[in-house]
């Protein structure tokens, strides 16, 4: 201690700033964003090489373009693209991006990047049958071998990020996102940290967590209890009493997915009862969807919709599909007096038990019998891939702009998936998918997936859409800057930060 | 019998029951539903396999050898610490068994402590004056602390601690705070069980010879307990424990699931909704062999700590 | 020392007239609730108490009493079979085995110790589990492990019945072992075996539920307790209470068949003041 004021004054002075530089330390130390997710999945066999990217997307990696709220394309990495007439598509990279270590982001990169994914065998677009051909250093051709028109809007999907070549895509992926990946337990938790190489505006937190939490009243209890900022995933009736809580905030996202009942068209043995189209329209008309909406799923977070994707994809060409009319006098009329037992299986992570029980109501008042069986994963895929169910609920997401996507990949005859083989429909509807991605325009292969999609859901009644669904979001009110996105797999966390 | 074959012809008998298990966990996999080589590509490539790649995994696997074969080879790896991979992570089995294995201790560990220290207060008091008031009334709390159901206690203990005092976290962790539910739930159970067990037993030895010699002489009924009885009950205290221990195990299961505790119970139970054959297989495996040596554990310190025994006759205390 | 049968018989009178009451709400289900508890009115999910809705309604609008009635067939119903089940299994198995004696004895005492060296849940989960989820597996499973108490408890009465006086007697004079076993040792065990009943019955109740609990059991939209607190706990915000109450017919069942066996064990003790029974 001096006596000297002078001196005192600054010994003073310099603990005020020594004190604002501690709070700031211990604000930056507070930026740290715990968000509690469902189920952990990269564990999975086939998931493994997509660490941070799907389907969890942490934002590791972009791909060439994104996806917009409005499901647009916008260029992420890529600067611009053109259609060349063969088919081709030439890309132009965005001058000196570089990945998260420094080294910059070339066209032979984005080559590496592409090769690889067209090795994959699980593919879900036409992706593997392109090759890239690779012009300079920031310039480079994609060719699809087949027609397909629809390239960039199916190169929105964060499976297409582009990965530095040499890193290792199923532990430490080096790319050019917002955040870097800094460590993963499987089951437990991935965090994710700031990259100060992002092109893009700075991200304001340092650290981003993901706890995986599978069960829905876990994360509930640990929102509640200040374990965690934010959870995604909650359900209709949780929402609204959350709502309630003071210091919390309930967000739902635009519609961003259509809860969706398949069903087996060309099965045998057991499964063969859907082939009659008579039945299945009764099954579509038994279904109150209304009712549904409104009380089962919870008014503020969905919408009866008779669309495959979410109208906002379809635009006004939506109002081509009108859905079959709730009418249980006519679906009872179309049994004929017969009792029918049908099997119904249900995506195991994303349909919940009560509209498994909902749908097994309603068919029951027309006098059909369904029987479910909750499978795991595992089993949920190898009944779906051999045609052994006659029903089925899933909740598909729309995570690319491609508005043919799910007609192409769920119903096309010639899709990859195997599933396909007991849903797809007709030669028309072919036909029509055909010219959703041969057409040249965005606008005319929406207009042809409509008429697709009328074919498939009003004349040949060979799924019936149920309602749709935006998914839901609960976080503490010091959660700022979170924009969000109709498609879980393009969520952004980087423009978000914590109030203190 | 000298202690050598005594403890020979124990571990004899223990690894027998080994064996015996090991060919029940085997068999497991007989029992379930589905091709395993078609499920594993399955799991694999997310679509459904040729059947001439089924068939070429199958031969691979060595799936299509007899029974007694695989067994055999499944067996001579088991011994030598290879529990085969799990489908869900692709781990080593043993590995992740030995990674959980701590947390899941320490929880029935706690749980025993707790329940210990409930029940011995409750069943003395019980003991001390047989069908009285306190005795009828531990008895009937007893009742209903077995009859509760653990994930239902799990709950009920969760809303009062954690939202109604929002002073306990409920999910995940491993600190000393995350345990104290989980433990607390498993905790109470057991205190019912134990108290039940630990009355009859001390009812037992105030029945015997030597405690109404004491009452004879003048000595409370408190007295009696807390220095004699409960000496000699001590010894099947320990037995009691470790069964209680196993018993504890299996509900740490369901407890372990509610609180998202990382332990081995919890892992069983994701790797039986996914259907992880080999990792379901390694658990009986594993489980089987720590109890074997545990029991033998317990066997020879109860040889150890009773005089009796040790003597080989039958004097008395 | 004079027993107080007093306290003692208001046990057992408890517990039967808890099971007496369970048997037979079970038995009238369909009667006693009030209109159909599978119907479904999503509009007026999670209603209060009302006259209409005694206990409220679920989230999909169904009348809880009307499904915890319904509850009961289920949970009671599985129990009951795999009881049965269970007590065919281990008295046959403990009956040979003590009669038997030696080698036989043997193995089977071996299997017995086998399968207790591993906790009983574990096992019965890891069976149940690889079975696949359904009422069929989780009767098999449950049962396939349950009985080896029952076959030890068993067993040693059967030994200790074997020695006595009358049984010796009627050996001597050229009686075929199954008339020994169906004249002089079954009778001997079998109070016990009503102790054992009931205990196991209680026990096997929370298996089942705790197993549907935790989705190996019953499937939806099978209204089984364990299985009602499993959806329930999802709205465990909402409506607290549809956690609640399958929690409490479940402990409530347990605790009748418990106080049942409990009682009908004193009452045994009693005659026999050496019986090998089983402390818990």
């Amino acid at each position: 201690m001096t006596r000297n004021p002078a001196g005192r004054a600054r010994v003073l002075l310099l603990a005020l700033l020594a004190s604002v530089g501690c709070t700031r330390d211990a604000a930056r130390q507070q930026h740290t964003l715990i968000v509690a997710y469902g189920a952990d999945d990269f564990p999975l066999a086939f998931n493994r090489e997509r660490l941070g990217r799907y389907p969890l997307n942490a934002g590791i990696c972009e791909p060439l373009v994104r996806l917009t709220r409005e499901f647009a394309v916008a260029p992420a990495l890529a600067a611009r693209w053109e259609h060349l007439d063969s088919n081709a598509v030439r890309f132009q990279l965005r001058p000196r991006t570089r990945f998260s270590d420094g080294a910059t982001v070339t066209a032979a990169a984005v080559a590496g990047t592409l090769a690889q994914l067209t090795r994959a065998r699980v593919d879900y677009s036409s992706l593997s049958d392109s090759s890239v051909r690779v012009l300079d250093d920031s310039t480079f051709d994609i060719l699809p071998a087949r027609i397909n028109r629809r390239l960039v809007e199916q190169l929105v999907h964060p499976m297409y990020g582009i990965i530095e070549p040499g890193s290792d895509p199923a532990r430490r992926p080096v790319c050019t996102g917002p955040f870097q990946l800094v460590d993963y337990v499987a089951h437990d938790y991935l965090t994710v940290a700031r990259n100060d190489r992002y092109r893009g505006p700075r991200p304001p937190l340092d650290t981003l967590v993901f706890r995986f939490i599978p069960d829905e009243l876990a994360r509930t209890v640990a929102l509640r209890s200040g374990q965690v900022h934010a959870i995604v995933d909650v359900g209709r009736a949780n929402a609204t009493s959350l709502a309630r809580q003071p210091g919390l905030t309930v967000v739902a996202a635009p519609m961003g997915a259509v809860i969706v009942l398949y069903m087996n068209l060309n099965g045998t043995g057991p499964y063969a009862q859907l082939r009659d189209t008579s039945l299945r329209r009764a099954v579509a008309m038994a279904i109150d969807r209304q009712s549904l909406v409104r009380h089962v799923l919870g008014h503020a977070s969905s919408a009866v919709v008779s669309t495959i994707n979410p109208p906002a994809v379809m635009g006004a060409d939506a109002a081509l599909v009108r859905g079959v009319a709730f009418d249980t006098a006519e679906a009872r009329r179309r049994m004929q007096g017969r009792r029918r037992s049908l099997s119904m299986i249900a995506a195991p992570s994303s349909i919940d038990r009560a509209t498994v029980e909902y749908v097994q109501a309603q068919l029951a008042r027309i006098g059909i019998d369904v029987r479910f069986e909750s499978l795991d994963a595992a089993a949920y895929e190898s009944r779906l891939n051999t045609g052994a169910f006659d029903l089925d609920l899933e909740l598909p997401n729309q995570n690319d702009a491609n508005p043919a996507f799910l007609l192409a990949l769920r119903w096309y005859s010639r899709s990859s998936v195997r599933s396909a083989r007991y849903m797809h429909a007709s030669p028309r509807f072919d036909a029509l998918v055909e010219r959703a991605l041969a057409a040249n325009t965005h606008a005319e292969s929406r207009h042809a997936a409509a008429q697709a999609m009328h074919q498939l859901v009003d004349v040949e009644v060979a799924a019936v859409p149920l309602a749709g669904v935006s998914r839901i979001y609960a976080m503490s009110s010091r959660v700022r800057g979170f924009l969000p996105h109709p498609s879980r797999l393009n969520q952004d966390w980087s423009s978000v930060w914590l109030a203190p | 019998m000298t202690l050598v074959r005594w403890i020979g012809g124990r571990v004899a008998g223990a690894a027998g029951v080994w064996l015996t298990i090991s060919l029940l966990a085997f068999s497991l996999s007989t029992l379930a539903p589905g091709d395993p080589a078609h499920l594993l590509l399955m799991r694999r490539t997310g679509d459904a396999p040729s059947e001439a790649e089924v068939q070429a995994l199958r031969h691979r696997l060595g799936l299509d050898q007899p029974f007694a074969t695989r067994y055999g080879q499944w067996l001579s790896r088991s011994v030598r610490g290879d529990f085969g991979t799990s489908y869900r992570t692709g781990q080593p089995v043993l590995a992740e068994l030995a990674a959980r294995f701590p947390a899941t201790l320490a929880l029935a560990l706690s749980a025993l402590m707790i329940g210990l220290l409930v029940a011995l207060p409750l069943a003395l008091a019980a003991a001390a004056h047989p069908h009285g008031t306190v005795d009828r009334g531990v008895r009937l709390l007893s009742v209903l602390g077995i009859s509760l159901p653990g994930y239902w206690l799990a709950y009920v203990l969760m809303f009062v601690f954690a939202l109604l005092l929002g002073a306990l976290p409920v999910s995940g962790g491993a600190s000393l705070r995350h345990l104290v539910l989980p433990a607390l739930t498993l905790g109470l159970g057991s205190a019912a069980r134990l108290t039940r067990i630990l009355r009859a037993s001390l009812l037992e030895e105030t029945g015997a010879e030597y405690a109404r010699t004491a009452r004879a002489k003048g000595l409370s009924a408190w007295r009696v307990l807390s220095s004699h009885a409960l000496r000699n009950a001590a010894n099947p205290l320990v037995t009691i424990s470790a069964l209680r221990f196993g018993h504890l195990l299996g509900e740490a299961v369901i407890v372990e699931t509610v609180f998202a505790w990382p332990g081995i119970g919890r892992w069983m139970v994701e790797s039986i909704l996914d259907r992880d054959y080999p990792a379901i297989q390694g658990f009986v495996l594993y489980i089987a062999t720590i109890f074997v040596i545990v029991n033998v554990g317990v066997d020879l310190a109860y040889r150890w700590l009773d005089p009796r025994m040790r003597l080989g006759g039958a004097s008395a205390a | 020392m004079t027993p107080r049968r007093g306290p003692r018989r208001a046990t057992t009178l408890a517990g039967m007239a808890i099971v007496g009451a369970l048997a037979l709400s079970a038995l009238l289900a369909p009667w006693l609730a009030p209109g159909d508890p599978g119907l479904i009115d999503p509009a007026g999910a999670f209603a209060g108490s009302s006259a209409a809705h005694w206990l409220g309604t679920d989230n999909l609008g169904r009348d809880v009493l009307g499904r915890l009635l319904l509850g009961g067939r289920w949970s009671l119903g599985i129990a009951a079979i795999a009881t049965a089940l269970v007590m065919t299994i281990g008295v046959s198995v403990g009956l040979v085995a003590g009669y038997a004696g030696g080698l036989v004895d043997d193995v089977l005492m071996r299997l017995v110790d086998a399968l207790l060296s591993v906790p009983t849940l574990l096992l019965a989960l890891a069976i149940v589990g690889t079975l696949g989820p359904g009422i069929a597996s989780l009767t098999i499973g449950l049962a396939g492990i349950w009985w080896v108490n029952t076959a030890r408890v068993v067993r040693g009465m059967v030994c200790s019945l074997r020695e006595r006086g009358h049984v010796q007697a009627a050996r001597a004079l050229g009686a075929s072992d199954a008339r020994i076993m169906r004249r002089h040792i079954l009778p001997g065990i079998l109070p016990m075996l009503a102790v054992l009943s009931a205990l196991e019955m209680g026990e096997l109740i929370l298996a089942i539920s705790g197993l549907s609990f935790l989705g190996l059991g019953a499937q939806p939209p099978a209204a089984e307790w364990g299985a009602m607190l499993n959806d329930a706990r999802t709205y465990f915000f909402v409506e607290p209470r549809l956690v609640l109450y399958p929690g409490l017919a479940v402990t409530g069942a347990v605790a009748g068949f418990t106080l049942l066996g409990d009682g009908l064990r004193d009452a045994l003790d009693r005659q026999h003041d050496a019986m090998p029974g089983r402390t818990r």
